[in-house]
């Protein structure tokens, strides 16, 4: 992955927020991601080797979620059309699993935090 | 009595009110990429109007899955609700839902006992078929989906060997 950028945001950064556009994938190398509902609550906190921004593999997609530095954390930045060309010459299945691994994703979440 | 312990649908009816009563009409899709939709609006419109996913009905009362059952196959729900029963939590499911995908990519079995509770329209995802081009993606796209279901199931690391 070393054709990807590598960026760096301080602490309390915000590196996106929910109703973005969704044109990047991050994988965290060092520190922690927080993600944030549309209410501004965490909901999880990732680390070094996991992914978030996972819409941007899908045309036109709108953030779900926000996402802010825990501390200072070090992510490598794939862009959309990055993204498109992994995707170009695998399974037509992918974009479908995708979209619902990411549907079962929020599905779980709202379960988790027990709304009704 | 049941007690309920969370929920979870797309808001079809605001769907309907935007206009988005058919997949494939231009004036649905003139509408999912006017970005009217939220995330997960977007992602129903776009699996409901998915040709590479078979159709299927269940009527009321089916089982479709045992807790403890091997998963070998998931679905995506287009309409009807269904609920998910894991001891003494009841989760309601409705359209927009997504069943079994995580714990089937990661081979684990299903964790739930999930009943219709009225007619159920579903898409069905062949894991067979997602099992077999995994392997070769190129890597990020393998982490991504690794890490994926791993939120969606919500551990920190899955068996040996899985993805």
């Amino acid at each position: 992955m070393s054709e990807f950028v590598s960026v760096t945001y301080a602490a309390g950064e915000r590196i996106f927020s929910v109703g973005d556009v969704a044109d990047q994938l991050f994988f965290i190398q060092q520190g922690q991601v927080e993600l944030l509902n549309a209410e501004g609550k965490v909901f999880t906190t990732l680390s070094a080797g996991e992914s978030f921004g996972e819409q941007a593999f899908l045309s036109g997609g709108i953030r779900g979620a926000s996402a802010q530095a825990s501390g200072e954390v070090t992510c490598l930045k794939i862009s959309s059309e990055q993204a498109n060309q992994m995707m170009a010459g695998t399974s037509p299945l992918l974009v479908p699993v995708f979209e619902a691994l990411l549907l079962q994703l929020n599905m779980n979440n709202a379960l988790r935090a027990g709304n009704l | 009595m049941t007690t309920l312990s969370a929920s979870f649908e797309v808001d079809i009816a605001h769907l309907h009110e935007l206009g988005v009563i058919d997949p494939s009409s231009a004036r649905s899709l003139e509408i999912f990429t006017s970005g009217q939709l939220n995330s997960n609006e977007r992602l129903y419109f776009s699996l409901w109007g998915s040709k590479l996913l078979s159709s299927v009905s269940f009527e009321a009362k089916k089982k479709l899955f045992t807790q403890g059952e091997e998963v070998s196959v998931a679905y995506f729900i287009v309409s009807g609700h269904l609920l998910a029963i894991q001891g003494e939590r009841i989760e309601r499911m409705g359209p927009g839902s997504v069943i079994c995908l995580a714990e089937g990519l990661a081979g684990l079995p299903s964790a739930k006992t999930v009943i219709t509770v009225n007619a159920v329209q579903a898409r069905i995802i062949p894991l067979h078929k997602v099992d077999s081009f995994i392997p070769h993606l190129p890597q990020a796209l393998r982490d991504t989906i690794r890490t994926n279901v791993m939120r969606t199931l919500g551990v920190k690391q899955l068996p040996k060997g899985v993805l």
